[in-house]
């Protein structure tokens, strides 16, 4: 499933996928992946992402 | 040991030494700017090995079935040449499962390094692959020789080259 709330944030912080990789300390295909729900973060990982777009995990990776 | 065997062996050994150096090398840039695979990398290499493994597995068990069977059927390959083949199918696979998978380079790496070290290797390969096609040493008496090592690598790296060329092209439209 698609994860559209990672690039809505990313695009809020006006940032591509390659800052936010960078930032993270992955690759941008990596990015690519989580947001197209083609691979599944390890919480080490989801914890990067909300510190560097200012979010909480609820926000980004909980589904209702 | 005749020449030719005699080469070989210090070809692979030279191969052996210079793996290990840039292996040395590469571990001690790793610290320095922490270069290195992300977690997903590291999943995706874990399936290219699994897959790479697997087939090597296969083929295996394709020849001790061979070998079993009275098929009446020559393979028209030396034992020496038959064990390159086997051997570079499954690394050629691994390559380019992890090249299609972004599992090949770091995320670090810029990938101009690696072009250019395997447009080396297989410039190095394929001109004594056509020298020994164009001599005639590759196949003698119906059989594929050992001579034909350069041209299988060559291919190997080739096809490696491709899937390289053709990712990055994805990468660039996709971005």
């Amino acid at each position: 499933m698609k994860n559209l709330r990672i690039k809505s944030a990313r695009a809020a912080k006006d940032m591509s996928q390659e800052a936010l990789a960078q930032a993270v300390g992955v690759s941008r295909q990596t990015i690519n992946a989580i947001e197209k729900g083609d691979y599944n973060p390890t919480i080490k990982l989801c914890l990067a992402i909300c510190r560097a777009l200012d979010k909480t995990l609820d926000d980004l990776f909980w589904e209702e | 040991m005749n020449d030719y065997t005699l080469g070989y062996i210090c070809g692979i050994l030279a191969v052996l030494l210079i793996a290990v150096v840039i292996r040395l090398i590469f571990r001690k840039k790793k610290m320095d700017c922490k270069e290195g695979f992300d977690e997903r990398q590291l999943f995706e290499r874990g399936n290219a090995y699994k897959l790479g493994f697997t087939t090597f597995m296969i083929e295996f068990a394709i020849y001790i079935l061979y070998t079993l069977g009275d098929f009446g059927y020559e393979i028209p390959v030396e034992p020496a040449a038959l064990a390159s083949i086997a051997l570079f199918i499954p690394v050629t696979i691994f390559c380019v499962y992890a090249v299609r998978h972004d599992a090949f380079m770091g995320y670090n790496a810029t990938g101009k390094s690696f072009y250019w070290l395997y447009i080396l290797a297989f410039v190095l390969n394929i001109i004594p692959g056509i020298m020994s096609i164009c001599d005639g040493s590759i196949i003698e008496n119906g059989v594929l020789t050992l001579h034909s090592t350069n041209l299988i690598v060559a291919i190997m790296f080739g096809g490696i080259l491709l899937a390289l060329y053709v990712k990055n092209k994805e990468d660039k439209e996709e971005e």
